[in-house]
């Protein structure tokens, strides 16, 4: 009882935390505060994975998402100057109508997808999925092809980058 | 409730001598050098100077603690409390002993054993890379902005090397706790089976602490110390702890990965990891006595073109042997 009631309030702060952090994240002005907060949500997002009694999601999401692409992404903050944009004035255009219209609809409908599925009751045998062997064994065995699939678009990705960032023409001269 | 007295006592003594390792490293270190570079090192408070720590750190304590006009205040408080507690958890997941029976209650020596311990442990030192990072950025310096995004670049790069060294000896132990891989090693210890991903794994985390020779960061002779230009008084002694407790929290994983963890003969258990742990922070003092400074687009270099294939072609080699 103890545990559960520990457990409960355990979800009550995260959440409200991951909340008011990704809140924060997008009315800050200050792209690096904008950052933090966002690192913010991400650890709250893990902590509720832990809840959930995956602890191989929960520490993925820290390394992968708050600590490898929020570093690369605090890193571009600082290469680039963002003081002009930081001075702007609240302007209303029509990218900026067209962002809030999809984010509405999207909201809708993560509201009604989760509403219409969500599970009720206990944890079920899905609690083992967080589990580093299970997740493994799955990839390797029932996964296979979409996990190669997505292994090589992945690689594609990269080569695409490489080539992008490259200064001169392939085929040219390159440093 | 015996369990949370347990883990509370277990907390508080190994964070006090942790913490007290901390302290000592920094004479250590100072010693050790001194003595490289033949004189004698601080001997002025104590016998043989061993009272230096505790008057740095009340020297540190009564300093005007200054905050630039034009830094970004709150991260400029934040960031070294990030860099010590990130590696204050660190430490919570590594095995320094067998459990031991006490008042007829077996007590493990450790704080917790994780399912997921490497994992963790990437996890927390990559947040602790936020630290340096966001302190040198916050300071509104350019050399500070400069060592940040020198630190930034570095960390990227040798955090890929880094998790790749460690791969063969998850491979090998076939599990991610750290108390396994322990005792996995009781008849022979990993470096025996994984000596080139042992040196990667010591080369990457010099690189991943910011140590001599891949102190790019802090480069004084070019930087003015970088990160950490605009820090005083106890802030500046909080980001010289947590370069410490870094420093230890690497060897204490270096010890238990590859050199056998607790296990060793005759001795009991808890000595072999400091042992074992002390003989590899003395190797990271030596060397910095010895070592040169690299060029930061020598550091690039060696960490994409040369560490990140081999550290591939290792893990690659352990899996065709494994298979056969």
């Amino acid at each position: 009882m103890a545990v559960l009631i520990a457990k409960w309030v355990i979800f009550v702060i995260t959440s409200l935390l991951a909340i008011v952090s990704s809140l924060l994240m997008i009315t800050r002005r200050n792209t690096i505060h904008s950052a933090l907060f966002m690192i913010l949500a991400f650890v709250a997002s893990a902590i509720l994975y832990l809840l959930l009694g995956c602890q191989f999601m929960a520490m993925i999401q820290i390394i992968v998402y708050a600590g490898a692409v929020m570093m690369l992404i605090l890193f571009v903050i600082m290469m680039i100057d963002l003081s002009k944009e930081e001075k702007l004035k609240m302007k209303v255009t029509r990218t900026k109508i067209a962002g809030v219209i999809v984010s509405v609809l999207f909201m809708l409908a993560l509201i009604l997808v989760m509403g219409l599925n969500s599970v009720k009751g206990k944890l079920g045998a899905l609690s083992s999925i967080g589990d580093a062997k299970t997740i493994g064994t799955l990839l390797f065995t029932k996964y296979l092809l979409p996990f190669e699939v997505a292994s090589i678009l992945l690689l594609a990705a990269m080569v695409g980058a490489v080539m992008l960032s490259k200064k001169k023409a392939f085929g040219g001269e390159d440093q | 409730m015996a369990l949370l007295i347990e883990s509370v006592v277990k907390v508080i003594v190994v964070f006090g001598i942790f913490m007290g390792c901390v302290a000592y490293m920094t004479l250590l270190e100072r010693k050790v050098l001194g003595r490289v570079q033949v004189r004698f090192g601080p001997n002025r408070v104590g016998p043989f100077g061993l009272w230096q720590p505790i008057a740095d750190g009340i020297k540190a304590f009564f300093k005007e603690d200054l905050i630039p006009a034009n830094a970004d205040k709150p991260i400029f408080i934040l960031a070294p409390m990030i860099t010590v507690a990130s590696a204050l958890c660190l430490i919570a997941v590594i095995p320094f002993g067998d459990k031991i029976t006490l008042f007829g209650h077996t007590i493990y020596l450790r704080i917790t054993d994780l399912d997921v311990g490497i994992l963790y442990l990437f996890a927390f030192a990559s947040i602790g890379e936020y630290g340096v990072v966001l302190g040198g950025w916050a300071s509104g310096n350019k050399y500070g902005v400069i060592g940040a995004m020198r630190a930034a670049a570095q960390m990227i790069s040798y955090e890929l090397a880094l998790s790749l060294s460690v791969i063969g000896v998850i491979m090998i132990s076939g599990s991610l706790s750290l108390s396994v891989i322990v005792e996995k090693q009781a008849h022979m210890w990993n470096v025996v089976y994984q000596p080139f991903a042992f040196i990667f794994y010591m080369v990457c985390a010099l690189a991943e602490i910011n140590r001599t020779p891949f102190d790019m960061p802090e480069a004084e002779a070019e930087l003015a110390c970088g990160y950490n230009i605009e820090y005083s008084s106890m802030k500046f002694a909080l980001f010289f702890m947590g370069e410490y407790a870094h420093l230890v929290v690497v060897c204490a994983v270096a010890t238990t990965l590859f050199l056998g963890g607790w296990q060793g003969p005759f001795l009991p258990g808890v000595l072999w990891f400091l042992i074992k742990t002390f003989v590899l922070v003395f190797f990271c003092i030596w060397e910095r006595g010895t070592f040169p400074r690299l060029r930061y687009d020598q550091i690039m270099h060696f960490g994409w073109k040369i560490l990140l294939p081999l550290t591939l072609a290792n893990v690659v080699v352990t899996a065709i042997v494994m298979a056969l």
